[in-house]
C-alpha cells in the first residue's frame, strides 16, 4: 500500500472532525487522524509503541504552545537576531 | 596488556593535569607515544566498560603521537592525548553523532576545534559517546545512544549525564586528560557535574561550530571538559577564536588573564530543604565560606520572571527538526535508540513559525536579564541539587528534586564553568559560575580561586 499523501491525511482528519460533530465518532477517533498528519512526514509508519509516544509528544507540544500563549510579548517587539547582546561587555 | 598498562601508570599518573603532563613530555620523562598507549589502554577497558567510547582512534593517534615526539614541543597541549564528543567531524574517522542511523557517517574534513588542537600537536585518542543527535528529540532514557547508557565514572548504577556523556565519564575516569563537549542547553554542565569535572561552556560564538553537528544554530557551543579550571583555560585558549567558516564566531579576543577586581558574586534563592539537598547545601555553604575568605562580596539576585524554558524548548524543537529534517523524513530515522526521540522529532517537524518567532522575540525580551550584571560580576548556583539519576529507569520517574538553572543563560549565550563542590552517596554534585557574555575570565578566575582553596577537583574515582 502506498504511503498516503499529507493532503489525504489532512482530509482524513477533517472527516474525523466532521464525524465527531455528527456524533458518530468518538473523541479517540478524532485524535487519530491528527497523529497521522505527523506520521505522514515519515518514510515509514510508526509501530504501536512509537505511536503511543507520539501522542504524548504531541500533547506535550500543545502544552508548550499553551504556555507560550500565556506570555504576551510587547507589541512590535522584534526577534533576537544577534545572539551575543551588544553592550554586554562589563 | 595489563602489565603494560600498569607499568605506564607507574610512570605517569593518568589523572595528572595538562601542565604536569606537558612538563613530563618536555623533559622527556615520558613520550607522547607512551602517554597515548596508556590512555588508549584505559579507554579500551574502563572507557568501554562505561559505554563512554564511540570510536577508538588507535592508528591515527599513534601516528600523531610519533609526529609529536619527533617535533619540538611549542604548546602545552603538544603530544597530549584528548577525546572529542562524537558530534565533531574528524576526517576519515567515523562521526556518528551518537545515532544508530548514522553508523556509517564519515566526513572528509575536521571540525575547526579539532584542527586547532591538531595544530597545537594534540593527539586524538577517541571519539566519545553522546546522546543521539544531542538529545534534540526530548530523550527520556539514558540509553538514548548508539553506544548504550553511558555510566557515571563514580557509580556504574548512575547515568553519566548528557548529551556529552562520554566526554564526562572518560575524562573523570582518567581515560583522557581532557575532552571536548558541546552544549545547547546543559550538555556540558550536566555531565561535568555528574562526573565531578570542571567543564567550561564558553560564550556563544567563542568557539567555532564549523564541523560540529548542529542541533540549534543559535544555541550550540563547544567547550572543554577537564579536571580543573587551569586545564580548561589551556584548552579553551587553544580552541577559541574567529573562524570565517562559522560566521557566528566572535572577533573579540578571549582574555582569561584579564586583571579584575575581586568579584561580587550574585546568589539566587535556593530551595535546598524543599529538594532534600543536604549534601548540595553543605558544598554550597563551603563555597560561600571560600568566597568570604577570599574577600568576595555576595549579593542576592533574581531574574525577571519569563518562560525561558518554554522558549528553549521551542527553539530546540524547531531548529533541531530543521537541521535533521532529511534524516527525520528518511528511511533510517526509526533506528534511533530512544522511541521518545522518534516521537519528539516527529512532533517537532510540525512546530509552527509563529511559535518559533515568539521564542526568538522572547529572547529579545530576555535581554533584560542582563540587568543582573549591574549588581554582580558573576553568579554562583548548583548545576543540579543531586548527582546523576539511576541509569536503568526513565527520567520522567527519576528526575525529581533536581533543580537546575531555569534562567536565560543559554538563551543569552552566557558562559558558565561547572565544578565539583559536594558528594552525595559517593557521587559528585556540581556548582557553576556564570558570567556575562564574553567574560569567561570571570568564570575561570572564580573557579580557579575556589580550586586553590579546596580539593574537590583533585578527587577521582577509584579505577
Amino acid at each position: 500500500m502506498a504511503k498516503p499523501t499529507r493532503r489525504e491525511l489532512l482530509q482524513l482528519a477533517a472527516l474525523g472532525a466532521a464525524g465527531a460533530v455528527a456524533g458518530v465518532a468518538s473523541a479517540q477517533e478524532v485524535k487519530k487522524p491528527d497523529l497521522a498528519v505527523y506520521e505522514a512526514n515519515l518514510a515509514k509508519p510508526l509501530d504501536a509503541v512509537a505511536k503511543e509516544k507520539l501522542a504524548a509528544a504531541v500533547e506535550y507540544a500543545a502544552s508548550i504552545r499553551k504556555a507560550r500563549m500565556e506570555h504576551k510579548l510587547p507589541e512590535n517587539s522584534e526577534p533576537c537576531v544577534r545572539y551575543v547582546p551588544a553592550g554586554s561587555e562589563k | 596488556m595489563r602489565s603494560v598498562r600498569a607499568r605506564r601508570e607507574r610512570e605517569v599518573n593518568p589523572f595528572q593535569s595538562i601542565a604536569e603532563l606537558s612538563k613530563a613530555i618536555k623533559s622527556k620523562q615520558v613520550s607522547s607515544v607512551e602517554l597515548t598507549e596508556m590512555y588508549l589502554g584505559r579507554l579500551e577497558t574502563l572507557g568501554k566498560a562505561h559505554n563512554a567510547v564511540a570510536e577508538l582512534t588507535r592508528d591515527h593517534a599513534l601516528r600523531q603521537a610519533r609526529a609529536a615526539d619527533a617535533a619540538t614541543p611549542n604548546h602545552p597541549l603538544h603530544g597530549i592525548p584528548f577525546g572529542a564528543k562524537d558530534l565533531l567531524a574528524t576526517k576519515g574517522i567515523p562521526t556518528r553523532w551518537g545515532s544508530p542511523g548514522h553508523h556509517d557517517q564519515v566526513f572528509d574534513h575536521d571540525a575547526t576545534p579539532i584542527s586547532k588542537l591538531y595544530e597545537k600537536g594534540a593527539v586524538l585518542v577517541a571519539k566519545l559517546a553522546m546522546i543521539e543527535l544531542a538529545g534534540g528529540g526530548n530523550y527520556n532514557v539514558a540509553h538514548a545512544s548508539a553506544t548504550g547508557a553511558c555510566l557515571s565514572a563514580w557509580d556504574r548504577k548512575r547515568w553519566a549525564g548528557g548529551s556529552s556523556s562520554g566526554s564526562g565519564a572518560a575524562t573523570a575516569l582518567g581515560c583522557v586528560p581532557y575532552s571536548l563537549g558541546s552544549e545547547t542547553s546543559g550538555s556540558i554542565t550536566c555531565p561535568s557535574a555528574f562526573n565531578g569535572l570542571t567543564g567550561f561552556r564558553p560564550t556563544y560564538g567563542r568557539v567555532s561550530r564549523h564541523g560540529a553537528m548542529a542541533l540549534c544554530w543559535t544555541l550550540d557551543k563547544i567547550g572543554p571538559m577537564c579536571r580543573s579550571a587551569e586545564d580548561c583555560r589551556v584548552v579553551l585558549e587553544a580552541i577559541a577564536g574567529y573562524d570565517p567558516k562559522d560566521p557566528t564566531t566572535l572577533r573579540e579576543r578571549l582574555n582569561l588573564g584579564r586583571r579584575n577586581d575581586k568579584p561580587k558574586i550574585g546568589l539566587f534563592k535556593e530551595d535546598f530543604k524543599g529538594n532534600k539537598a543536604e549534601a548540595c547545601e553543605k558544598g554550597y555553604q563551603e563555597v560561600l565560606r571560600i568566597f568570604k575568605k577570599l574577600g568576595y562580596e555576595t549579593v542576592e539576585v533574581e531574574y525577571p520572571k519569563m518562560p525561558y524554558d518554554v522558549a528553549v524548548q521551542i527553539i530546540v524543537d524547531c531548529e533541531g527538526a530543521s537541521a535533521h529534517e532529511n534524516f527525520i523524513r528518511g528511511e533510517r530515522f526509526q533506528m534511533l535508540a530512544d522511541v521518545h526521540q522518534v516521537a519528539g522529532f516527529t512532533t517537532a517537524l510540525e512546530t509552527r513559525a509563529v511559535d518559533y518567532l515568539w521564542a526568538m522575540r522572547l529572547r529579545t525580551e530576555a535581554l533584560k536579564a542582563n540587568a543582573i550584571w549591574d549588581k554582580c560580576d558573576a553568579v554562583f548556583l548548583p548545576v543540579f541539587y543531586h548527582p546523576g539519576p539511576p541509569v536503568d529507569q526513565s527520567f520522567d520517574k527519576t528526575w525529581v528534586n533536581m533543580g537546575g538553572d531555569g534562567g536565560p543563560s543559554n538563551l543569552l549565550g552566557w558562559p558558565s564553568m561547572a565544578f565539583p563542590m559536594a558528594w552525595e552517596d559517593g557521587s559528585p554534585i556540581g556548582g557553576q559560575i556564570m558570567a556575562p557574555c564574553m567574560r569567561e575570565d570571570r568564570c575561570y578566575q572564580v573557579v580557579a580561586a575556589i580550586q586553590r582553596e579546596s580539593d574537590w577537583h583533585i578527587k577521582h574515582p577509584v579505577t
